[in-house]
């Protein structure tokens, strides 16, 4: 089950982008959108998870050039949430491998897709109205914008630091 | 844990940074289902993870190739744990033959977990200190690793193989009776000799044949007494005489000999002292009966190969572990610098015994195996010459009054002691 969605997220955050890319004539693009994909594609084929982490970061990559560039941004929010998908299932299938028995299996990998299609769904909802809603900025709110993030880097390296001193 | 976090960090951060330079709302709308994925890690990372682990092991102290089942138990007294890999970690030269060392489930609070799995292992000691658990959520962002504690010690001892009755004469044996003629005259079944009558000899112990040439006098029978011995064994544990086939070693066969040898012994009730002469020299001193016989068990379960320069040749056996005059059982595949030992051994009261496994059978026996047969001459050659001057070895031992069995490892040991008994 986990296999056939990951090889699916692949397939689809392959595609979409390679469509997107040829609507526009972006041929290098579109090169290597597919190049990468199929790379990707072959290396999960064949059980190894080490295609994962370039692969989700070039079509993030890939789809933040096309969102800025490209007619469909909503399609590529949607390319990279498939990406975010593609590469938690390739690492989840790492795990599974020790999962021996079948009952246990089955109801790990069951909460696993359930959670991950309620996640993708509860993401891609705000990204619609995000990208459907326009709004006028100017450089002072786009300041309190910065410093908020600057805080939440703080933030969330903080919350890195103490899990991993937890974790140690 | 630190790595799985970081890329979606560092990508929510970029697509951030970028959406904010770019001024393009729709950068920043990629980095939502990021976002959304972070927290929800985040929210169902468990809060406390206390874990309460059990072992049990249907035996922890067995004989080499028997299997023993084991069996992990793991509690839940915190919170809900959506995911948990449990590794029990199995040291080198565990071989798993039944069920998985390695389990991943999700435990609500209050649940309980079987890890059940059976392991084989070859003769040594084994030990397990910790199990590594490592619970989260079921994106495996927010993992913490734990290790709990859950020993386990596993002792292989080598397997006992039956031996009848080792015939041993050594000069001096002990007060309590067992079944070692001792040289001496009194109570017993063996004729010894003959001595002047006594007030208070039996009866039907009067030699009347000779009391009837001495008509004034009386003769009495004494018998030969039969008492326990002391007897050391040596096992020789030096690498230079160790031989491996494939994944066979002469050691362990020499390993098991000792093992049999000193239950047929300690059965005699003989008092056995045990030497391992190798990397270091091991010792059990000598005793009696079954508790002995589990501490000589013990000490060879924990026998292995060594090489020390020091220990190089078998002239500073610590001789002085051994009580004078006893019997001393050497169990070695032995080199040509050992004679002079064995000489000095004899020559200090010491009734030597040398139990040999073979090297060239244990050898040569792979060999033929594999080609059935020596097709080459030069082979052929080759195999008369050494088992010649082994041959020249093992007789030159003989005549300083060793007794020595060379012993195919093939063969049952009880077979070849009956052949020395027999000469």
């Amino acid at each position: 089950m986990t296999r056939i969605a990951l090889l699916v997220c692949i397939g689809l955050c392959t595609i979409l982008p390679a469509v997107a890319a040829a609507s526009t004539a972006q041929w290098v693009l579109l090169l290597i959108g597919l190049g990468m994909g199929a790379a990707w594609l072959v290396f999960e084929w064949r059980g190894s998870g080490r295609a994962a982490v370039p692969g989700m970061v070039s079509v993030t990559i890939l789809s933040a050039v096309l969102a800025i560039s490209g007619p469909a941004p909503l399609v590529m929010v949607l390319v990279a949430a498939l990406a975010l998908s593609a590469w938690d299932l390739s690492r989840f299938r790492q795990r599974l491998v020790y999962a021996a028995q079948d009952d246990m299996r089955r109801s790990v990998e069951r909460r696993h897709l359930r959670r991950l299609l309620f996640v993708n769904i509860m993401g891609f909802l705000p990204a619609i109205l995000a990208v459907s809603i326009r709004v006028r900025i100017d450089f002072y709110v786009l300041l309190l914008v910065g410093g908020v993030s600057l805080l939440a880097i703080y933030w969330m390296l903080g919350l890195v630091a103490r899990m991993a001193r937890k974790a140690d | 844990m630190k790595n799985h976090l970081l890329l979606p960090v560092v990508l929510l951060f970029g697509l951030l940074l970028l959406g904010l330079v770019s001024l393009r709302g729709e950068v920043l709308a990629l980095a939502l289902p990021l976002i959304v994925y972070i927290s929800a890690a985040l929210w169902f990372a468990p809060e406390k993870v206390d874990l309460i682990i059990r072992r049990e092991a249907s035996s922890e102290w067995v004989p080499v190739g028997t299997p023993v089942a084991v069996r992990l138990t793991v509690h839940n007294a915190g919170d809900m744990v959506e995911e948990l890999l449990l590794t029990d970690p199995l040291p080198p030269g565990l071989e798993l033959i039944e069920g998985e060392n390695t389990l991943l489930a999700s435990m609500p609070p209050g649940g309980e977990l079987e890890l059940n799995y059976t392991i084989r292992a070859p003769r040594g000691e084994y030990a397990v200190a910790h199990t590594a658990v490592t619970a989260g959520e079921t994106f495996g962002m927010f993992w913490r690793e734990l290790r709990l504690d859950a020993p386990f010690s596993l002792r292989v001892r080598p397997r006992m193989i039956g031996t009848r009755s080792i015939p041993i004469r050594p000069p001096q044996t002990r007060g309590f009776s067992g079944p070692i003629p001792s040289r001496q005259g009194g109570a017993g079944v063996d004729f010894f000799s003959v001595r002047e009558y006594q007030s208070g000899d039996p009866q039907h112990r009067i030699n009347w044949r000779i009391a009837a040439r001495h008509p004034y006098e009386l003769y009495t029978n004494t018998y030969q007494v039969e008492r326990v011995a002391d007897v050391g064994l040596i096992l020789d544990a030096r690498s230079r005489v160790d031989v491996r086939v494939g994944g066979d070693s002469l050691f362990e066969h020499a390993v098991q000999a000792t093992a049999a040898l000193a239950s047929s012994l300690l059965g005699d009730g003989n008092r056995v002292g045990l030497l391992v002469y190798g990397g270091m020299i091991q010792n059990v001193f000598p005793g009696y009966g079954k508790i002995q016989r589990e501490r000589i068990l013990k000490a060879l379960a924990q026998a292995r190969v060594g090489h020390n320069y020091a220990l190089e040749n078998l002239g500073y056996l610590p001789t002085r572990f051994f009580p004078s005059r006893s019997q001393i059982v050497l169990i070695s595949p032995l080199t040509i610098d050992d004679i002079p030992v064995l000489v000095q051994l004899c020559a200090r009261g010491y009734a030597v015994m040398v139990i040999c496994p073979d090297p060239l059978d244990f050898e040569v026996g792979e060999y033929l195996q594999d080609k059935g047969g020596f097709h080459d001459s030069r082979a052929e050659y080759a195999y008369r010459l050494v088992r010649a001057e082994r041959s020249f070895l093992l007789q030159q031992i003989r005549r300083v009054g060793v007794q020595v069995m060379n012993w195919n490892v093939d063969e049952p040991l009880a077979g070849a002691v009956q052949e020395v008994v027999r000469r």
